[in-house]
């Protein structure tokens, strides 16, 4: 029988796409040894400078020697369609390298990932600290105070995120067991230091704190580290752990790279309760007291979290609908709420059918959706009919059902954003919107009902993180989809010629948050909409004309005389193909695939704000 | 472990490492006669050989493992 490797070997000389990437995932599952990362590596890496990945370039800084990593972060990295170069700084040099300007500029990296040892970086707290606790907070200071100074220094120099590892102590010594049992305490003290780097990172949007201590704690303290090469030469890491932290920094990195799924479409029997509510009754469904009541009781409570992170739950069980209230209405023991659900799908309809209803009903694409059953035979059919859908088939015990949802990476984020916090309450106060809308008889007429409140931002003290989120995640209104980075957006705020202008709205039901931006560059007499997008929440609410009166009166705060509309047809974005025209622009030359249009400003003001909205600039005088 | 299946496996290591065939490796096998032994190339070799045969070497026998022929007495005294 051929090993996970050799089979590798063959689909690489097959060089079908398809088939490396299923034996490669399979050989990074067979725990390979050094070599065979060698060889794999150098296998696809001739094959990924052909395939047109997407490039990506990371410097690692660390204060030992670390290069092993480079052959099983590529192949992560390579799995999730992207061809990643290294930069390694030497080990000696980390402050230094980022402190001035030297090799990691002239690298250019996208990202920075930097993981420093305490036992390199301050020897009191590592060695020392019963003699010399004396000293120990004030190395703490003086280490962290210079971390900060050099990360800072960087940025001022480079766009690139930096990540950066937090602080483990290594093997436990002599004061293992008196050590949080005296005031002398070495981890109380590694708490504080990445307590400390912790906040550094949160004010600043384009540094990101990785949970190094966590992953060696995952695969046990005793075996990461290697003591004897780390006196050697300076391997701190032991070669079998090294392919564990490349597995994880690239799941990190991917949650930077790829958007997060928005919606979960969940099932309701033997998922979210055990037995089926049509035969065992509201009050029979398993929920409670022991095995297996309790596992999904606690599974359900973290379906209620997931939401609360700003994943939209939706509902789709093959049931009566009375049968399946009813255990929300009567069950005393369910954590989750009928409302928890922004749309219910309960019928004996095809579940992806329902499933792109409830996307049509979110304005939300259905490849942004997450679909969870313990039927085998779903999933089947949700694979084939509705194959951008991902699928977790959750069968075995339901106290392995979080785990295999984790696993998938699909809710990973970086960060969280306060819209985030606030998704699931916004969806359930637009389906009271949408009540309304049935009631109300005339589309002006509910409009105007809708009190609709615009608040238009352009300094530079912005919700920039949620900005970037826009530019990441609109497909739809969204004439040029240009997909700025977070720094790219930082930078934007910060050029004269450029007027980054971000909306927000709130109506008498909620607030959305900032739910558009438009880019506006000035150069000669015209004003550039390079950018303009809004979510799709908020479309049929003639948002986009206060929009572009704003936009409007920007341009002529800066004396412009023209405006110019871009437009770069995309599979998503053809609800916006007409819009310029409509508003009166005239199309011009353009290059092939995108359009330009132009508008001359004459002396009056050519697009008003729309009766039904109110517009306010807040911190504006 | 005999030597025989020892050097097969050690063999295998290196061509994985340096992209080369079993009968282009023989115990006069040097970092001179092999492209692309170098101190980086040292450590992945060490690493392997720990990870093939389940072995830790230490840095002084590190330090002695100069040649294929070394390598393979290291490692016999290892595992055997």
């Amino acid at each position: 029988m051929s090993t996970p490797f050799e089979i590798l070997g063959d689909a690489c000389n097959s060089e079908n796409q398809d088939a490396i990437k299923e034996t490669l995932r399979q050989f990074l599952e067979s725990s390979p040894t050094s070599s065979q990362y060698y060889a794999a590596h150098k296998k696809i890496s001739e094959l990924a400078e052909k395939s047109g990945l997407k490039n990506v370039k990371l410097t690692v800084v660390t204060s030992f020697t670390a290069d092993l990593l480079t052959q099983p972060l590529f192949l992560h990295q390579y799995l999730n369609g992207i061809n990643l170069t290294l930069q390694y700084v030497p080990y000696d040099q980390w402050f230094l390298a980022l402190s001035s300007k030297g090799q990691i500029d002239e690298f250019s990296p996208d990202l920075v990932f930097l993981l420093l040892h305490l036992n390199d970086v301050a020897p009191v707290i590592s060695y020392s600290h019963l003699m010399d606790w004396i000293n120990v907070t004030e190395e703490k200071e003086k280490f962290l105070k210079s971390l900060f100074s050099a990360i800072s220094a960087f940025q001022q120099r480079s766009d690139a995120t930096v990540i950066v590892g937090n602080f483990c102590s290594q093997k436990p010594g002599f004061e293992r067991y008196f050590d949080l049992n005296t005031d002398l305490s070495k981890s109380q003290m590694i708490e504080d230091y990445n307590r400390e780097l912790s906040s550094f990172c949160s004010t600043n949007n384009n540094i990101l704190t990785f949970d190094y201590s966590g992953i060696v704690a995952d695969y046990g303290r005793a075996s990461w580290f290697d003591n004897v090469r780390n006196f050697s030469n300076k391997s701190a890491i032991s070669s079998k752990a090294i392919p564990s932290l490349a597995r994880e920094l690239s799941n990190f990195l991917n949650s930077i790279q790829r958007p997060r799924k928005k919606v979960l479409a969940v099932d309701f029997d033997n998922t979210i309760w055990g037995g089926v509510v049509g035969e065992d009754g509201p009050m029979g469904v398993r929920l409670s007291g022991e095995y297996p009541g309790n596992a999904y009781h606690a599974f359900q409570t973290f379906l209620k979290n997931l939401s609360a992170s700003g994943i939209l739950l939706v509902a789709t069980s093959k049931n009566n609908l009375e049968d399946a209230k009813e255990v929300f209405d009567q069950n005393p023991s369910m954590p989750l709420k009928w409302e928890d659900f922004v749309v219910h799908k309960i019928d004996w309809a095809d579940k992806y059918l329902n499933l792109k209803a409830a996307a049509d009903k979110l304005n939300l694409g259905i490849e942004s959706f997450v679909f969870i059953d313990d039927n085998p035979v779903e999933i089947a059919m949700m694979r084939q009919f509705s194959p951008d859908v991902k699928c977790i088939l959750l069968n075995g015990s339901p106290a392995n059902f979080q785990d295999k949802i984790v696993r998938t990476g699909h809710f990973d984020s970086p960060t969280l954003t306060s819209e985030d916090f606030g998704r699931t309450l916004s969806y359930q106060a637009d389906k009271k919107r949408g009540e309304h809308e049935i009631r109300t008889e005339t589309i002006e007429k509910f409009l105007s009902e809708l009190g609709l409140e615009i608040s238009v931002f352009r300094s530079s003290n912005q919700d920039i993180s949620r900005i970037a989120q826009l530019f990441e995640k609109t497909n739809q209104f969204n004439f040029t989809t240009k997909r700025y980075s977070l720094s790219e957006v930082t930078e934007m705020t910060q050029i004269d010629g450029i007027d980054l202008i971000s909306f927000a709205l709130k109506d008498k039901y909620g607030e959305y948050g900032i739910i558009a931006v438009v880019v506006l560059k000035h150069n000669e007499g015209a004003a550039t909409i390079d950018s303009f997008l809004m979510s799709c929440r908020v479309l049929g609410r003639n948002i986009e004309d206060a929009i572009l009166a704003v936009i409007e009166e920007v341009a002529r705060e800066r004396d412009a005389d023209r405006l110019l509309g871009l437009y770069s047809p995309t599979a998503k974005n053809q609800q916006v193909e007409g819009f310029y025209v409509s508003k009166g622009f005239e199309g011009i030359e353009g290059s092939d695939s995108d359009c330009m249009f132009q508008r001359t400003l004459s002396a009056k003001t050519i697009y008003q704000i729309p009766p039904h909205t109110h517009i306010s600039y807040p911190g504006e005088s | 472990m005999e030597r025989v299946e020892i050097d097969a496996n050690l063999k295998k290591v290196f061509c994985e490492l340096f992209q080369m065939t079993p009968d282009q490796i023989n115990y006069e096998s040097t970092p001179d006669t092999i492209e692309g032994w170098d101190s980086m190339a040292q450590i992945r070799i060490i690493a392997s050989i720990e990870e093939e045969f389940d072995v830790v070497i230490s840095p002084e026998q590190q330090g002695d493992m100069l040649t294929f022929e070394l390598i393979g007495d290291i490692t016999e005294e290892l595992v055997n």
